[in-house]
């Protein structure tokens, strides 16, 4: 289970994420969503480690994850928002040396490298530098990197950007059943149809704070409203986008 | 429990791999490659000075110890040459020796202790140095101890002259590394991180021209005259070169005894130079580690919209065609954000810089049969070199593309004929180049100037 207790995360005295509590039990998958700029990636970043948060506490499995970092990130496979990847590796470089700083035997590197990049279809571009690729075969990479030491927390920044058809379908499938196998998911997308297939439960944030904390179903009742779309627009946008959408035409034919 | 020292080995080959920023020199280059032709470029720098010192020591009718005392002047220049090689190696791997944004993004969420990492970047810091110095080294090196082994010396004296050449040039391209990094390490302690990333480019051109602008006007003081002369012994207090030539002498069996103030000077400051860097190294990695994640690497400055609105209005005026103002403004905002830009014209300028001190120098230190009121051959030289290489530089730096997979905007926009953006750059380029070097361009293309390049042809 993965747990944030009041946790926030200010540059320059503001703010960017307010006190976010929430939990991420194993065995589902948890959307995290919000508008651009809301704090998703800068709370993702907190459970990963990448930043510190200015007050409050994450737990993995009810120990703070500042006790033990390196246990911790040796539990976690990331999928980042932006694919950043070392552009002179091939892919399966890249698979081998994440392999390898994760401390996987040489011998389960190669199997479990060489099998991932099959079945993402990457095989026959492995020796190909990452530089080279669309963002879509990096985001590929990604996946596989974060996946490859089989972790017990899997946290996924817009996982599906960049990806075509059929490794989307994949990913939709795949986020399910690694929580049917206990793992903790924490998901986050623009993508709401997506979220609404595969979450069981969603935390929606706007400009920093959880303004919504609980499973899709039970906010469908809450708030009388069939769609998630319905609910993130309720809850999450300010703006009318129909009068936005009027202002945008009106300066387009100016 | 995953074993450190396979994480290290591997983070050592990687950061070896990525030591000279790829970015700055080709998108798509071969690290390994690159690190192999680099040293054989040094490589072929030894066989040269080699090539000039071997023969010039074999075939002389010197008496032994005045050979010795002959043979300052050129080891102090190979000293001198070491250092500036490894400076500007260092200056070529400013941005890798501090962890980059990249290197955070991708390793911080894998299970890797941060001191691992470090020290797999120093280490491999340290590998890179270790072969630009032996590759500088590796036919002088070799042969030219052979030459300057003390008479009294006994038959170990070649070993130990072996021993005091390597070691004197690996203090002394060590001495330089520490100082450039303990320039960035204490500029990255004194500034907030935003500011250090902004300046750490102008300091990285800062330490690429002074290195260079050292290494050219050491003044020739390799004699027992320049060494023992009173009034040059607080300039040799800031001459580098002469310590580390201070030490060797005293390595390879003591002289005068003046080379015993230089070698302890050598070693104290190297100590210094040493202890900075890597304490404030250290220090910066586990202040910055974390804000490189959280904060843009170079922004643009924060002007007030005051200032913007000004500028704008003045380049409407400037330029009142829209397309035209398009690539003015981003030529320049290009020139001034992309460090691959800034770098390439900073190695025609430096190039230049090389070129016009080296002619220079013998009228400087009153050695030329020239002087500087009279039209000369240096001085032609000089200012022919400092008006083509920056133009040539800024030609380069035109044709030299930046995101490349970003230059869709330009196709789909382009709604004038090819020929008119081509005149727009054309425009831009030629008032940058007479913006910046206009003063030079002026003097040659004016009436005076051509008289003057004419007088000196004449005369040459």
């Amino acid at each position: 289970m993965l747990e944030l207790r009041r946790v926030t995360k200010s540059y320059s005295a503001i703010p960017v994420v307010h006190e976010v509590s929430f939990i991420a039990p194993a065995g589902e998958v948890t959307g995290y969503l919000g508008p651009n700029g809301s704090g998703k990636s800068t709370t993702m970043k907190m459970i990963t480690g990448l930043i510190d948060p200015t007050d409050g506490e994450i737990l993995f499995g009810g120990i703070p994850i500042r006790r033990d970092p390196i246990a911790h990130k040796q539990r976690l496979g990331y999928v980042p928002e932006e694919p950043h990847l070392y552009p002179h590796l091939t892919a399966l470089e890249y698979l081998e040396m994440v392999g390898q700083l994760r401390g996987l035997s040489d011998r389960t590197i190669a199997e479990k490298s060489n099998g991932l990049l099959q079945l993402f279809s990457l095989y026959s571009d492995r020796h190909v530098p990452l530089s080279s690729h669309s963002k879509g075969i990096r985001q590929k990479v990604l996946l596989a990197a974060a996946l490859m030491h089989n972790p017990e927390l899997v946290l996924l920044d817009e996982p599906f950007s960049g990806l075509d058809v059929s490794a989307a379908l994949i990913l939709r499938d795949l986020i399910q059943a690694l929580a049917a196998r206990g793992k903790v998911v924490l998901f986050s997308s623009h993508e709401l149809d997506t979220v609404e297939r595969v979450c069981t439960r969603v935390v929606i944030l706007h400009k920093g704070r959880i303004v919504a904390n609980d499973s899709i179903r039970q906010l469908q009742t809450l708030m009388s409203l069939s769609s998630l779309e319905g609910i993130f627009s309720q809850l999450a946008l300010e703006q009318d986008t129909a009068h936005i959408t009027r202002d945008i035409l009106q300066l387009v034919e100016l | 429990m995953i074993p450190e020292r396979r994480q290290f080995q591997i983070l050592r080959r990687l950061f070896l791999s990525r030591m000279i920023d790829l970015d700055i020199l080709a998108g798509r280059g071969e690290p390994q490659k690159l690190l192999v032709q680099i040293a054989s470029m040094l490589a072929a720098l030894s066989l040269v000075l080699a090539l000039y010192a071997v023969p010039k020591y074999a075939i002389t009718k010197l008496k032994p110890h005045a050979l010795l005392v002959a043979a300052w002047g050129d080891q102090e220049f190979f000293i001198a040459t070491t250092m500036a090689v490894v400076g500007l190696f260092t200056v070529l791997c400013w941005d890798t020796i501090f962890p980059q944004k990249r290197d955070v993004l991708v390793l911080f969420p894998l299970p890797v202790r941060q001191r691992v990492m470090a020290a797999a970047k120093m280490a491999a810091v340290g590998s890179a140095l270790g072969v630009s110095i032996v590759a500088t080294n590796v036919f002088l090196g070799c042969s030219y101890p052979l030459l300057v082994v003390p008479p009294d010396a006994g038959p170990l004296g070649f070993v130990r002259s072996l021993a005091a050449l390597w070691i004197t040039m690996i203090c002394a391209g060590a001495f330089m590394f520490c100082t450039l990094l303990a320039i960035q390490g204490v500029a990255s302690q004194l500034l907030s991180y935003r500011l250090y990333a902004r300046a750490s480019s102008y300091l990285q051109f800062a330490a690429f021209f002074a290195i260079l602008a050292i290494y050219f006007l050491t003044p020739p003081l390799g004699t027992l005259q320049g060494l023992t002369a009173p009034g040059n012994q607080t300039l040799l207090q800031w001459l580098p070169s002469f310590w580390f030539l201070g030490l060797f002498q005293q390595l390879n069996g003591p002289v005068e005894p003046i080379f015993a103030g230089l070698a302890r000077q050598a070693l104290a400051k190297l100590g210094i130079a040493a202890v900075v860097a890597f304490g404030t190294y250290a220090w910066a990695l586990q202040r910055n580690a974390r804000k490189i994640v959280e904060q843009p690497d170079i922004a643009p400055s924060d002007r007030s919209r005051q200032a913007a609105a000004v500028f704008s209005r003045m380049l409407q005026r400037l330029i009142p065609t829209p397309y035209q103002r398009a690539i003015v403004l981003f030529t320049a905002r290009t020139i001034a954000r992309s460090r691959q830009h800034r770098l390439l014209l900073a190695a025609y300028l430096g190039v230049a810089f090389a070129i016009s001190l080296a002619y220079s120098k013998d009228l400087l230190y009153h050695r030329a049969a020239d002087a500087w009121r009279h039209p000369n051959v240096p001085l032609l030289v000089v200012g022919a070199v400092s008006l083509f290489l920056p133009i040539a530089g800024v030609r380069a730096l035109f044709a030299m593309p930046i995101a490349l997979k970003s230059n869709w905007i330009f196709q789909i926009t382009a709604v004038q004929s090819p020929a008119d953006y081509f005149r727009a750059v054309r425009k831009v380029s030629s008032s940058w180049s007479r913006c910046r070097f206009g003063s030079r361009h002026r003097l040659c293309t004016s009436p005076s100037g051509h008289s003057v390049m004419q007088r000196c042809i004449w005369r040459s």
